[in-house]
């Protein structure tokens, strides 16, 4: 025991209740963390909305009160940005109902806090509503006949969740301190929850006592003392860890200047759809494209569109090359087109018809029907082996060599420092089979 | 001029760490992950931490309780999770918490179109949250402003110890630009002013309204008190109504007595007698339509507006005097046109598109007439 407190005797009495259990509650986290002798300014206790959370000023220790049902994210929060901190987190049934979630998640990633809930089984502060922890058949403002719902089983919520420790314990037991102190210090996340009496509401309506609250404990079956108790990784410790296993990674975020080393004859601004089926690497084959437009001293935006599926759906990427900055976000009705797939077909049919007859499509044999005023170039791809996810590629190699609008050899370098491993060598091949092919 | 291919969502992570953002935390969500992939890809190996939530409120959450522990922290998300965000939004205002927000617009209301672009939050994110405080938000056109606004974001969050917003939108992160790497312009963001004592450590210590209360994380030396509560100076509980009229006019004083200083609009000013005032993606159709139309040989001149909260009022009046007719473009169904209207005391004309498609630089010209 220490010298040291952790309620300032002088701010008392409590703003609860005569009677009210959270008044005990505060003393018993008073009385463990004097056990613990913590440096009080190493210690912020964050407190949940409700009566619980009115008291935080007779704590001497950092105080941090939010909003209700959220005080765990703001006590994960303080933790992972500063591991060294003890951190308790002061919650009551209405909070650990609203901020469930939080309750379960925190306990599943296993962060190194404390929570403690001071558990009376109705809303105090709002007038006695039942909350998820109101024993079944309990009489609430909002159960007047009784509850119908069953009380939530917080220790078994950790203990499914993964978290390190787990408690329930009621407000007279002598050793609330002692287990407080278990809870405080074990490495992971800690749940203590604490029977309480509501002098006001809940203990008044369901005639509850002392005794009352063993016997109900009793008939709801649910465990005492310690119910969970075992090592896993801390969050934070696990963090430290990975950071220190992982080093100094490179950034992918720094500038990444593409050098000029291509030129291109284009001197007025010219747009291009890609447009095919998710998965088919119309986003990156369009990138390499815009890369290889760069590379050749142009300026290029590139607009995607997509819908909310993954691998399936269309995909379509807006292109324009520009020896100007381009202002243009999209493209309305492009000058050229890389038809890839029927999807493709399907979501660009408007622009398609819209092209003017100067413009150019590539597309291949089952599409060749497009319905298009531009010139229809049809290209078949199966002597040239290919995956389908190579025909976008494959059908930009062939427009660009037909169109000369950029070097071939811009594109097979921006896909060389786009891709790596297979990826890399199969967009090569690709190009490579469309060099092979005979020029028309 | 050695030029990159960039898109938004890099080029606000990349402002965040250049920034010296230390904490990150944010839910997937289209069209904002990517930055969230950014930075938990990134931060730890810049000496910081990036969370994913269990949702948005958890993610908010964590920013607030690592910002007050002393972090440089960030969060980006779009219409949907901005909508969870909303009571966290109030309460990083309350406790004066340094926060930037990154909103990506998306076509609302709800789900609404995830992978579909629109600029429906302009007025979501200064209304976002209950009491109705001036915030502070910002909107880039391209990836060089979006670089620059997102360290000015920082800049403001950390001096003024609010939350302060990027608004951008699905097309500007998304979208892939070639950028000049030597273009763009960087913003300095200096550390927050700390408590150095004597005496405790008051977390809203302020003597002019506007002032802005020194700094203490949790865990310092002095005790920190923090709450979302009406309080006093010490951050302690009081229903005294001089207190909490103080505490409030502090609240809205940062912004407004910084009026002039958070400006930022760009004109392009020929003279014409029509004038356009435009933000965000809007803004590239109308600097096109403008071009087209100079080009035609008529004239028109471009507001555009950058820091589109507190709205600009000063630099509407001056810049739509002598203007014939003002015109607001949107990819809204006009949500700033009232906001230009209430500024210039005279009606405006709108064009709006609010289906998930861009504005074509045609309809806007079209309008000038």
């Amino acid at each position: 025991m220490t010298d040291r407190c952790y309620v300032d005797p002088a701010s008392k009495p409590y703003p609860f209740c005569p009677g009210c259990s959270h008044a005990t509650l505060f003393d018993r986290l008073d009385a463990a963390l004097r056990g613990l002798d913590l440096d009080p300014r190493r210690v912020v206790v964050v407190s949940d909305i409700g009566c619980i959370g009115i008291g935080d000023r007779h704590f001497v220790t950092h105080t941090f009160h939010g909003l209700h049902g959220r005080a765990i994210t703001y006590a994960t929060g303080l933790k992972v940005a500063d591991p060294g901190l003890t951190v308790i987190a002061l919650v009551g049934d209405g909070g650990v109902g609203i901020g469930g979630h939080h309750f379960l998640n925190a306990a599943r990633r296993n962060v190194g806090i404390t929570v403690l809930v001071g558990n009376n089984f109705n809303f105090g502060m709002t007038g006695g509503q039942h909350s998820v922890t109101t024993p079944h058949g309990g009489r609430t403002a909002t159960t007047p006949q009784g509850n119908l719902e069953r009380p939530m089983d917080l220790c078994g919520l950790v203990a499914a969740a993964g978290g390190s420790f787990a408690a329930r314990a009621m407000i007279f037991d002598k050793d609330l301190p002692g287990l407080l102190r278990a809870a405080i210090t074990r490495r992971g996340f800690a749940a203590v929850e604490v029977w309480e009496l509501c002098v006001a509401y809940y203990g008044k309506s369901n005639d509850l006592d002392r005794r009352a609250l063993e016997d109900l404990l009793a008939t709801t079956g649910l465990p005492r003392g310690v119910v969970v108790d075992r090592d896993a990784p801390e969050l934070t410790d696990a963090q430290a860890r990975q950071a220190g296993e992982r080093g100094a990674a490179r950034s992918q975020v720094a500038p990444a200047p593409i050098e000029e080393r291509f030129s291109s004859p284009l001197r007025a601004r010219r747009t291009l759809l890609v447009t095919g089926s998710a998965g088919q690497k119309v986003k990156s084959s369009s990138a390499a494209l815009a890369r290889a437009a760069v590379a050749s001293g142009l300026w290029a935006v590139q607009r995607d569109d997509y819908p909310v599926t993954v691998m399936t759906g269309h995909s379509l990427a807006e292109l324009a090359f520009d020896v100007r900055p381009i202002d243009r976000l999209g493209v309305d009705v492009p000058d050229d087109a890389l038809l890839v797939s029927e999807d493709g077909r399907r979501v660009s049919e408007d622009k398609l018809a819209r092209m003017a007859p100067s413009g150019r499509v590539y597309t291949l044999p089952e599409l060749a029907g497009v319905r298009t005023p531009a010139q229809v170039r049809v290209v078949d791809p199966k002597p040239l082996r290919l995956p389908r996810t190579a025909y976008p590629l494959a059908l930009a190699a062939l427009y660009l060599r037909e169109t000369g609008l950029l070097p071939v050899e811009a594109l097979r370098r921006a896909v060389g420092e786009m891709l790596h491993g297979p990826a890399a060598e199969e967009a090569a091949a690709t190009i490579d089979a469309v060099e092979r092919l005979e020029r028309t | 001029m050695p030029r990159e291919l960039i898109d938004g969502a890099l080029a606000v992570s990349r402002a965040a760490l250049d920034a010296g953002c230390d904490f990150f935390a944010g839910y997937p969500i289209t069209p904002a992950s990517g930055i969230l992939v950014h930075m938990m890809r990134e931060l730890p190996a810049h000496g910081g931490v990036c969370l994913q939530g269990e949702d948005e409120i958890a993610s908010i959450g964590f920013c607030i309780g690592a910002a007050m522990a002393g972090r440089r922290a960030m969060t980006a998300t779009s219409g949907p999770g901005l909508s969870l965000y909303s009571e966290n939004i109030g309460l990083a205002l309350a406790g004066e918490v340094p926060l930037v927000i990154v909103n990506v617009q998306r076509l609302g209301p709800a789900t609404g179109g995830a992978t579909s672009g629109a600029e429906g939050d302009v007025q979501f994110v200064q209304w976002c949250t209950s009491g109705g405080l001036p915030m502070i938000v910002y909107s880039p056109v391209d990836v060089p402003s979006t670089y620059q606004l997102t360290m000015r974001c920082f800049a403001l969050a950390e001096r003024l110890r609010m939350p302060v917003f990027l608004n951008t939108s699905k097309d500007l992160v998304l979208t892939l630009e070639t950028v000049d790497v030597d273009g763009y312009r960087r913003e300095e963001v200096a550390p927050r002013a700390a408590h150095a004592g004597p005496g405790p450590y008051l977390p809203h210590r302020f003597t002019a309204p506007e002032d802005v209360p020194e700094f203490l994380p949790v865990g310092a030396p002095a005790q920190v008190r923090f709450t979302g509560s009406m309080h006093d100076q010490r951050a302690l509980l009081t229903r005294s109504l001089p207190e909490a009229d103080r505490m409030v006019r502090h609240y809205a004083a940062k912004v407004e007595a910084r009026r002039a200083e958070l400006e930022l609009v760009h004109l392009d000013d020929d003279g014409g007698d029509v004038l356009v005032v435009a933000s965000g993606v809007a803004a590239r159709a109308a600097r096109e339509a403008v071009a087209s139309r100079r080009a035609a040989g008529g004239r028109a001149a471009l507001l555009t507006v950058f820091s589109v909260w507190p709205v600009p009022d000063e630099a509407l009046r001056r810049a739509a005097v002598g203007r014939r007719r003002v015109v607001v473009p949107e990819l809204n169904l006009g949500l700033y046109r009232r906001e230009v209207e209430r500024a210039l005391g005279r009606e405006v004309v709108g064009v709006n598109r609010m289906d998930g498609g861009l504005l074509a630089p045609g309809q806007v010209e079209e309008a000038l007439a």
